[in-house]
């Protein structure tokens, strides 16, 4: 973000005292990403830093509640904004900037989930902390296990598709984008992504009613 | 004005699922639809309140903020790339480029001043013929022969074809 100062003189024909001796005009210039995307791709290493300033705490939030694991997201938005440093030639202007950087930050969470699966068999999965019934007199600490388990467990593009439109505040196209299909399909995983959160939570939901 | 067609519960519990429990995010017709609904239905008022718990139960997730280890790190990539880019480019010493010149033009005085009498500087049309990916001048002669015929044969063609009569 950059700022600009001007000092306007008096505009001929208005009476001084109607005005105020000097008129300093504090504007602040907010430099669009797609701009700095430009710049990033011929180097300045200011333009990145501001990207990286906007977008670095939900990126993380993203790759924090694809992975369930704070190392892994940050090794994750690590490799993203190596990826924007090094490949910002290439993005090409059809999505906004940070749309480009949650599909890069996406497809690298899901190879990670990917080789996870690969070395985690699926009796362990069932076994997280997270995806045990809760209890009725759930503390805070348990509630947030039993939400992030049940994320956890869900299939991994429903959870993205969840997490983009609830968490990153996405609309249904930009979040499609993201996830590289149409926008019927992106709804179609919200709507299974949202049934099997509810069936999951179902008990703690009945808890919190009484 | 025309009443919006109304939705039924099922259909409702459905949009729910699609577009969550936050109305004001429900493209603008089948808000209309839900509110009309739910002004009337005491099921949908129980369908979006159990659908408002669950987005209650998502938002109490905490989620950690990014370290200010992590945004150093990240800040620092450019400084870091462009350092490791200069390691990996080999004259990147000063004396290094010195050498290599100077390695390079006693090469060059070695071979020109040993093998220069062996070399066929003349035979310019073997040279094109590696250059053009055919290393036997034979064939590459009987290649320019051959397409010179082919070229004369499409002129005539092209010729004749101009000018035969529009009668004919």
């Amino acid at each position: 973000m950059a700022s600009l100062t001007l000092w306007q003189p008096f505009p001929l024909g208005l009476d001084a005292g109607a005005v105020q001796e000097s008129v300093e005009v504090q504007l602040t210039v907010t430099v669009d990403d797609a701009a700095l995307m430009e710049q990033v791709a011929q180097g300045d290493a200011a333009a990145y830093r501001t990207l990286v300033e906007r977008h670095l705490r939900g990126l993380h939030g993203f790759t924090y509640r694809m992975l369930g694991s704070r190392a892994e997201a940050e090794e994750v938005c690590q490799e993203t904004f190596l990826r924007l440093w090094k490949e910002a030639s290439r993005y090409v202007a059809r999505a906004k900037p940070s749309t480009w950087l949650y599909r890069i930050a996406h497809n690298l969470a899901v190879d990670r989930l990917r080789r996870r699966r690969e070395t985690i068999s699926s009796g362990d999965i069932e076994e997280l902390p997270g995806s045990e019934r809760p209890s009725a007199g759930l503390q805070d600490k348990q509630l947030s296990e039993a939400v992030q388990g049940a994320l956890a467990t869900l299939p991994e593009r429903q959870r993205a598709a969840l997490v983009l439109v609830h968490y990153q505040g996405m609309s249904n196209a930009e979040a499609a984008v993201v996830l590289g299909v149409n926008v019927r399909a992106l709804e179609s995983l919200l709507a299974r992504g949202r049934r099997e959160l509810r069936e999951r939570l179902a008990q703690f939901q009945e808890g919190s009613e009484t | 004005m025309t009443r919006p067609v109304g939705i039924d519960l099922p259909q409702f519990e459905g949009l729910l699922d699609l577009h969550g429990a936050k109305l004001e995010r429900w493209p603008e017709e089948q808000r209309h639809r839900a509110e009309a609904l739910l002004s009337v239905s005491e099921a949908a008022r129980a369908a979006l309140a159990t659908a408002q718990r669950l987005e209650g139960l998502l938002d109490a997730l905490p989620v950690p903020e990014p370290s200010r280890a992590l945004a150093a790190r990240i800040a620092a990539l450019p400084q870091q790339s462009l350092r490791r880019r200069a390691r990996s480019w080999p004259f990147a010493a000063p004396a290094v480029p010195v050498f290599g010149w100077a390695a390079a033009a006693a090469l060059g005085l070695f071979v020109g001043s040993s093998s220069l009498p062996e070399l066929d500087l003349f035979s310019a049309r073997s040279d094109e013929a590696v250059l053009d990916g055919n290393p036997d001048p034979s064939d590459a002669e009987t290649d320019e022969a051959d397409s010179g015929d082919d070229w004369n044969e499409l002129s005539e063609l092209t010729l004749g074809a101009l000018l035969a009569p529009e009668d004919e």
